[in-house]
């Protein structure tokens, strides 16, 4: 290069203050600073930290056996000894819904950690290798029609009833939507220009897909699961309330509110509690989900805070 | 007459030897010839310019050489031979190994060229990865920075762990340019505009770096552009693409010289130049645009633009390129009487 030697130093010179750029690269938890400054993912965080450290701490937040009978305290109404009330077989409620959390939680994230597995596996298929989309596409699209429970149902009818076919069942029904999320995001990556660059010094198809692709679908995926765990919330405990998930006596939001609903008038405790549970629950996790799609989509992300500032 | 270039035996000297290449496209509206019978060769350690308007298939002429056609695109005939190997015939995995060692291809977007997620020594790195197994991460490492400063990268021991965004454009067309080395042998890189998003001074920078590779290392070039005045400053022959075929194949001298073909005229004759007509504000253009290529009808596809037209000659087949003198070929008819 013709550089006059002058420019060329001034140039070196602003190049080796570069290190200590790179120094201050964000850490792992400068970037988990930085996502607690989004409004959304700290309310949704607040709500749901909560939560699940009751589902973990169970045993020590409360003395009570979720499934001991005491038949000298029925369906008494809340109080210092049973915060939440007992149901019709003197059950402390409050251990049970804390309990119930545990399988709640348990059976959603189960079911998205599978449906993850599964959704882009057949999303990064269906939207690369364009002889597989059709194929992967319509099955999906057909399961896709069916309405949720129709489809929980038919397939505990025909499995049985166990917290291992809730899953699957969980599974059958949500792996269509990521499958759509992950092929949609392949396919609008694939066309960028870095993979037809990748393609021209001869990296493999599977390389490209895998380590140029695939990278770039994580925010959306990140963001679809956080609200298939949700929608798992309430999908688990819908079943449960019909009698399809979790086998009594073990204690899920659903069967407790299932079990509750007899008693309305005389004891709506039995009802409200674990719903409360389930409403903060999806709450939580939905505004956790938007709270991720604003930090993640920059473009959505100007747009999102201009609305929250404009409602105050 | 001394033939078509394409019917030329290939000396020792040809790098690549395009002959007859057809790629078309299978729309439902009908099918596209992107490309339409190209026949053209780069001799070893040269620069052929290609150039032409956009649309008249340069760079599907450019992306056929490496088979990178994306569907529904197919290239339907002729034969692309590289030192005498014919690409077309090359399965996947063969083709692999010739993509980024042997041929490297330099688009014209670097901004978006790069994959955001890596770091540009990284980036580098695979290539050599992916054609060196075994490499080890040191030489590896090493390769890197030194291929930073082949193709002119400051204090490249630094920009290695840079992620794409922290360069600027000029920069990352250098390290396109240094992917398309990485394996240390490249014979021939294709360069799509290299430098139609770069501003004129890095443009300038980059089109000496190519001549400095031309020279150092007796690589070749393919520069497509359509930007006469890049052609005229580094290209050693030049080839003319209108509407999917070469109009006009020649010496780059005799082509400023003498250019033959109506369209080449028509080209030359719009760059902006000082004096009587740029006083006025008029700048020529060639009437008309480029033809429909889902209906064209027999005959010279310049036709409708051309000042010397005439029916009864130019219509009815296509004309054939024809040598008019020693290193120069155009495909028209009326060259004689244009020539005069």
């Amino acid at each position: 290069m013709s550089n006059p030697a002058g420019a060329l130093e001034s140039q070196r010179k602003t190049m080796s203050s570069a290190p200590q750029i790179r120094r201050k690269r964000r850490t792992r938890l400068a970037d988990l600073r930085r996502m607690f400054r989004n409004r959304l993912f700290r309310l949704g965080m607040m709500i749901l930290v909560p939560i699940f450290c009751a589902a973990v701490f169970a045993p020590m937040l409360t003395s009570y056996d979720p499934v001991q009978l005491d038949t000298s305290s029925k369906l008494s109404a809340m109080s210092w000894k049973h915060p939440f009330g007992t149901d019709e077989y003197g059950r402390d409620l409050f251990a049970r819904v804390i309990y119930g959390s545990r399988i709640s939680l348990r059976v959603s994230a189960l079911s998205c950690v599978l449906t993850a597995v599964f959704g882009v596996l057949l999303g990064a298929l269906a939207g690369y290798y364009k002889p597989c989309d059709g194929l992967i596409s319509r099955v999906m699209d057909g399961l896709m029609n069916f309405p949720g429970i129709i489809l929980g149902i038919m397939v505990i009818a025909a499995l049985g009833q166990s917290e291992a076919n809730v899953i699957l069942s969980m599974t059958i029904m949500y792996t269509p939507r990521i499958v759509r999320v992950v092929r949609a995001s392949v396919l609008e990556v694939k066309t960028f220009d870095f993979v037809d660059a990748a393609r021209v010094v001869g990296i493999s198809e599977l390389r490209i897909l895998t380590s140029h692709i695939l990278p770039h679908i994580i925010a959306p995926l990140t963001v679809q699961i956080t609200f298939g765990f949700a929608w798992g919330v309430l999908v688990e405990s819908g079943l449960s309330f019909l009698g399809l998930g979790t086998p009594p006596p073990a204690p899920s939001w659903g069967n407790i509110i299932s079990d509750g609903r007899e008693f309305i008038r005389t004891a709506p405790w039995l009802m409200v509690f674990p719903g409360l549970m389930i409403s903060a629950a999806v709450m939580g996790l939905n505004l956790i989900g938007d709270g991720l799609r604003d930090i993640l989509d920059p473009r959505l992300r100007n747009t999102a805070r201009r609305i929250g500032t404009a409602l105050g | 007459m001394a033939g078509q270039p394409g019917t030329r035996q290939a000396g020792p000297d040809r790098v690549l030897d395009v002959r007859g290449l057809r790629t078309s496209f299978f729309t439902e509206a009908g099918v596209v010839k992107a490309v339409d019978g190209v026949d053209l060769w780069v001799n070893r350690g040269e620069i052929l310019g290609v150039v032409g308007e956009s649309g008249c298939g340069k760079s599907m002429m450019a992306r056929s050489i490496l088979r990178l056609i994306p569907p529904p695109g197919r290239i339907v005939a002729g034969e692309i031979l590289l030192e005498g190997q014919d690409i077309l015939a090359l399965s996947e995995s063969q083709l692999r190994r010739i993509r980024g060692d042997a041929v490297g291809m330099v688009f014209q977007e670097p901004m978006t060229s790069l994959n955001p997620v890596y770091t540009v020594g990284n980036q580098v790195s695979e290539v050599l990865l992916a054609h060196r197994a075994g490499i080890r991460r040191r030489e590896r490492a090493d390769r890197v920075v030194e291929l930073f400063r082949l193709v002119g990268i400051p204090s490249p021991e630094q920009r290695v762990t840079n992620y794409p965004h922290h360069l600027s454009g000029g920069m990352r067309q250098r390290l396109m340019i240094a992917m398309a080395l990485a394996c240390g042998d490249p014979r021939l890189l294709i360069a799509d505009e290299p430098t139609t998003a770069l501003d004129v001074t890095i443009q300038a920078q980059i089109l000496e770096l190519f001549q400095r590779l031309q020279a150092d290392i007796h690589m070749s070039v393919m520069l497509i552009t359509h930007d006469l005045g890049v052609i005229a400053e580094t290209a050693n022959r030049v080839a003319v693409m209108y509407a999917g075929s070469i109009v006009e194949y020649a010496n780059i001298d005799r082509l400023f010289e003498n250019p033959s073909h109506p369209y080449t005229r028509g080209l030359l004759r719009s760059l902006p130049q000082r004096g009587r007509d740029a006083r006025k504000g008029l700048l020529y253009t060639i009437p008309g645009i480029v033809p429909n290529l889902l209906d064209l009808r027999p005959g010279c596809k310049f036709v409708d633009r051309c000042p010397y037209a005439a029916e009864e000659i130019c219509l009815g087949s296509e004309p054939t390129l024809e040598c008019v003198e020693p290193d120069h070929w155009v495909r028209c008819r009326r060259v004689a009487d244009i020539r005069e």
